[in-house]
């Protein structure tokens, strides 16, 4: 490795210093790359990059999803949706043990069908379901890691920003990949609904059973309730799915939805009017980690760094099993402290022809990508969709990175799975489409 | 003999130059290729004394962060867009659009305009310099065409279906031609053509591949040969003053070298396009001629229209009628080097 | 000295809750125009013109105006695992640097947005295809930055004033 890149490997040092001290993680990352690009690229570098970055990230397309569905689910919980959905589904599920939880895995599954960014999926239910799992008993820290977690499903469900960048990057098919992650995404959903009935067999006390005594007939009167969130969900579901607008809009078509269900239920001017204040402070929480993560990244991209990591791995000859947990580690490392499409553009192109060399599944390959990048959306320390959990449900990250541990694990077990059985990816898409064309 | 050969060489070579390239676009789309391309080339012709490093997918910044990166020398090479600069370049616009003729053609065009012909080559070098820039070598983008989610024949099947827009005086053409303008990002398009957000995608062939929009359509509606010269290899003005002439006349070569490799690279990638819609069972159509006359007489107008739109705002009204004079006769093909006399 | 800051501290919590306002009228101006450009385009034949440069604009104040409410009111994230277990004289000299530095690069994004407002003002630089200049998101974002590295600096002066009467205070005790 080079000198820039040991810059930037001692950068990394002080930033988790800084961190680890308590420093507001905006302000390391932008510490970081600070002091990082005047090392490297100099003053001239450094003043245009700071001059030019806030700007032009905050003014990012793609990034509006975050706002749009924060305000979706802040207009849905404080105009009482989520607790008309919440209190239908403890009438049917209550008495399962776990039941609620499990219901917020199956329906971020859902929502992940229509949303293309996960941490939108996880601003979502952290304010749409946390607060009624609080009202029904079930442990806080339990209850925020499976939103987190519930969150990387939206990776694996298409539509899929990151399968789309990925695809295009390795050079395969996007069709593929959309279908290829759907069983694993599946299969994902059934490990963490699994590890929730576990835990709730060993610490029954975090997931109580609720409403044992509801009537037949009071669970089908309770479906009326569910009217209006149907009507919401159909709007989200319904117009991305029949082509009426792509994802990154459903948020705030989502969010007009719940706005004519208020007017409908004559809900206060100042529950809405409160709904958009919030909203843009918890985006305010949330957007200076993403501007900062992008300078970052471009100081980490300026040192090199991750071509030189790549080419100690490719000079090392090694078996394939042995160099696709190097490169996992290696994913996992970097998407640590860089935000994960920026590493993939950089990383992708050079990675993928490796892995094909050595005989690994060309979708197979893609989807290990795209679920690695979904880890190191929870992976501590900076694990985006975990600040989003906490910020929403005002706790503190370690708290949700707690919680988190035990479905990570499942993640962790699937990225295996995919590295020994390919087919778990292939299997759809070749029915769908046949066997591969390539060009 | 050989070894004392080498070791003085090596004296007078020590001095590496190291350069820095950076582009916005991913590292598969063409003219990112054509810009390794051209790299690559200067750094075997050089032996060594110069190394460039390449930042590509905006690893360094946005598409607008471009212009500022390089003019203020934060890097030294970028692949410049244009169009996504009328401010700071106004009259460059113009060679930024539609032109229905061939690569090569469209290539020596605008060489003409920016090297060859005096009075057009002082206005738009003066406008380089203005932004300290020098522009190094344009890209041919190969041609433009229109890919349907249905089947479709003439401009007649295209109406009141909806496309992506993309250049604002776009709107104004589909508006014309009656096909309904829809804001999408070229990232969502695959999502959007899928889902039926739109219909039909009007943009260059090349993208076609790396984006995959094969799996989607079921027409592909050529527009004969036309291109749009584009991303120029743009130089940070003082440093490229301050390489050695050399070294200067390496990189001119080698952009040379490799206009002609990525003309003959376009029409691979053209060839490689179309048999990929054939794999997968897109039927590809040519436009009647008459509406492909129609099709480009509208572009044209309200390309020229903005671009004079541009212009006046940034009082340049008085310089565009040099350059437009001969592009009127360029864009249709009506124009060449040995007629006017160069 | 003390009223003094807290009093500063006060009323720019309350500028900064009037940014956040505007923030939130950003928002649901950007939730219109991209429902009327959808269906719009969807059902009438017509998208709003320029509709995702007008988000693209309006997300920036959005994102930025609260900023440094966020800071007076919430705290920006971190880890506050080993602070919380940190011993009180080492908890005030982190604090102090934390908010030297914080203020230090704020100070530094802010002058360095402002050139780049400057330079979007001479060139009167336009989103491209529309007429909507890029110079308001600018200047929102010089004043996100003005008001965070202001209200660093107020709350270093907090830790410093609390930390100087609380060493005092003990002194006191211990005679
Ligand atoms: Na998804
Ligand atoms: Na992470």
């Amino acid at each position: 490795m080079d000198h820039n890149s040991w810059i930037a490997v001692y950068t990394f040092i002080g930033m988790f210093g800084m961190l680890a001290i308590g420093f507001p993680i905006f302000i390391c990352m932008l510490t970081g790359a600070f002091v990082g690009s005047m090392i490297i690229g100099g003053p001239i570098y450094t003043l245009q990059q700071f001059a030019s970055a806030p700007y032009s990230i905050a003014s990012t397309y793609t990034w509006a999803v975050v706002p749009f569905f924060l305000l979706m689910s802040v207009l849905a919980s404080n105009c009482g949706l989520a607790e008309a959905a919440f209190s239908a589904a403890t009438k049917w599920i209550g008495k399962i043990r776990g039941g609620l939880l499990m219901a917020t895995i199956v329906a971020a599954a859902v929502f992940g069908a229509t949303s293309g960014a996960s941490i939108a999926t996880c601003a979502v239910f952290s304010k749409v379901a946390l607060p009624e799992l609080l009202k029904c008993k079930y442990d806080k820290t339990t209850s925020m890691g499976v939103i987190a977690v519930s969150g990387t499903l939206d990776g694996l469900m298409p539509p899929s920003v990151g399968v789309i960048i990925i695809s295009i990057l390795a050079d395969t098919s996007i069709g593929r990949g959309l279908m290829a992650i759907i069983v694993p995404g599946l299969i994902l959903a059934l490990m963490f609904m699994l590890v929730v009935s576990i835990r709730g067999w060993i610490k029954p006390q975090d997931m109580p059973i609720v409403d044992i005594h509801s009537t037949w007939k009071e669970k089908f009167v309770v479906l009326k309730v569910l009217g209006p969130v149907l009507f919401v969900i159909a709007i989200v579901i319904g117009g991305i799915f029949f082509g009426v607008y792509p994802p990154t809009v459903g948020g705030a078509i989502g969010s007009v939805g719940v706005l004519i269900v208020a007017a409908y239920n004559r809900v206060g001017w100042k529950a809405i009017r409160e709904s958009f204040i919030e909203t843009v402070v918890l985006n305010a929480q949330i957007f200076p980690i993403i501007i900062c993560g992008f300078i970052f990244s471009r100081f980490v991209a300026l040192s090199g760094l991750p071509g030189d990591l790549l080419g100690l791995i490719t000079a090392l000859h090694i078996s394939k099993y042995v160099l696709i947990l190097i490169v996992i580690i290696f994913y996992l490392l970097l998407g640590c402290v860089m935000e994960f499409m920026s590493m993939a553009i950089i990383t992708v192109p050079i990675i993928y022809p490796i892995l094909m060399a050595v005989g690994f599944d060309p979708i197979g390959t893609i989807l290990i990508i795209v679920l690695l990048s979904e880890i190191a959306l929870v992976m501590p320390p900076i694990g985006m969709s975990c600040y989003i959990v906490a910020s929403i449900s005002k706790a503190p990250p370690e708290q949700v990175f707690r919680g988190i541990i035990p479905y990570l694990t499942m993640s962790f077990a699937l990225l295996c799975l995919l590295v020994f059985f390919p087919r778990l990816a292939t299997w759809l898409p070749d029915l769908l489409y046949g066997k591969a064309i390539t060009f | 003999g050989k070894k004392a050969d080498q070791g003085q060489a090596g004296k007078a070579e020590t001095e590496v130059i190291k350069l820095k390239f950076s582009f916005s676009g991913m590292p598969t789309e063409p003219p990112a290729q054509t810009a390794i391309h051209l790299l690559d080339l200067v750094e075997a012709k050089t032996n060594g004394r110069i190394k460039i490093d390449r930042f590509m997918g905006g690893s360094l910044g946005n598409t607008l962060e471009h212009l500022d990166l390089v003019s203020k020398n934060a890097v030294d090479i970028i692949s410049l867009q244009f169009d996504q600069f009328p401010e700071n370049l106004p009259l460059h616009q113009i060679l930024n659009t539609e032109q229905l003729v061939t690569g090569e053609q469209a290539f020596a065009n605008i060489t003409a305009l920016t090297q060859e012909i005096p009075e057009t080559k002082a206005l738009l070098e003066a406008e380089e310099t203005q932004n300290n820039i020098k522009v190094l070598s344009w890209n041919a983008q190969g041609s433009t065409g229109i890919t349907t989610s249905y089947p479709a024949q003439s401009l007649n099947d295209l109406k009141g279906k909806k496309m992506n827009v993309i250049a604002g005086y776009q709107r104004d053409v589909f508006n014309e031609l009656g096909i309904i303008p829809v804001n999408v990002q070229i990232p969502d398009i695959y999502e959007s053509m899928s889902r039926g957000v739109i219909d039909t995608i009007f943009m260059a062939n090349s993208a076609v591949i790396s984006l995959k929009w094969y799996e989607l359509g079921k027409t592909h509606l050529s527009l004969g040969d036309n291109n749009v010269c584009s991303q120029a290899l743009t130089f940070n003005l003082a440093k490229w003053n301050s390489l050695p002439a050399d070294i200067q006349q390496i990189f001119i070569d080698a952009s040379k070298e490799t206009a002609q490799w990525s003309i003959a690279e376009a029409t691979k990638i053209q060839q490689d396009t179309y048999n990929a819609f054939e794999k997968s069972g897109v039927t590809i159509e040519t436009l009647p001629d008459e509406d492909r006359t129609r099709f480009f007489e509208t572009l044209f107008k309200y390309s020229t229209q903005n671009w004079l739109e541009v212009c006046a705002k940034k009082g340049v009204s008085d310089k565009a009628p040099v350059i437009q004079k001969y592009w009127d006769e360029m864009k249709w093909g009506r124009w060449s080097k040995q007629e006017s006399g160069l | 000295m003390k009223d003094l800051i807290l009093g500063l501290i006060n009323l720019t919590t309350k500028v900064n809750r009037w940014l956040v306002i505007i923030a939130a009228v950003g928002i649901a101006f950007i939730m219109v125009i991209n429902f009327v450009d959808v269906i719009g385009a969807k059902f009438f034949g017509m998208s709003v013109p320029g509709a995702l440069d007008i988000t693209e604009e309006v997300m920036v104040l959005v994102a930025l105006f609260p900023i440094a409410y966020v800071c007076l009111e919430r705290g920006h994230f971190n880890i506050t695992l080993v602070r919380d277990r940190m011993h009180p004289a080492l908890r005030f000299v982190v604090e102090i640097i934390q908010y030297v530095i914080a203020a230090l690069v704020s100070g530094f994004v802010t002058v360095r947005t402002f050139t780049q407002f400057q330079t979007t003002i001479s060139t009167m630089t336009l989103k491209e295809g529309i007429d909507l200049p890029i110079w308001p998101a600018n200047l929102a974002t010089v004043i996100s930055f003005a008001f965070l590295t202001l209200v660093w600096l107020l709350l270093l002066a907090r830790t410093l004033v609390t930390g100087v009467e609380m060493s005092i205070k003990k002194e006191e005790m211990e005679q």
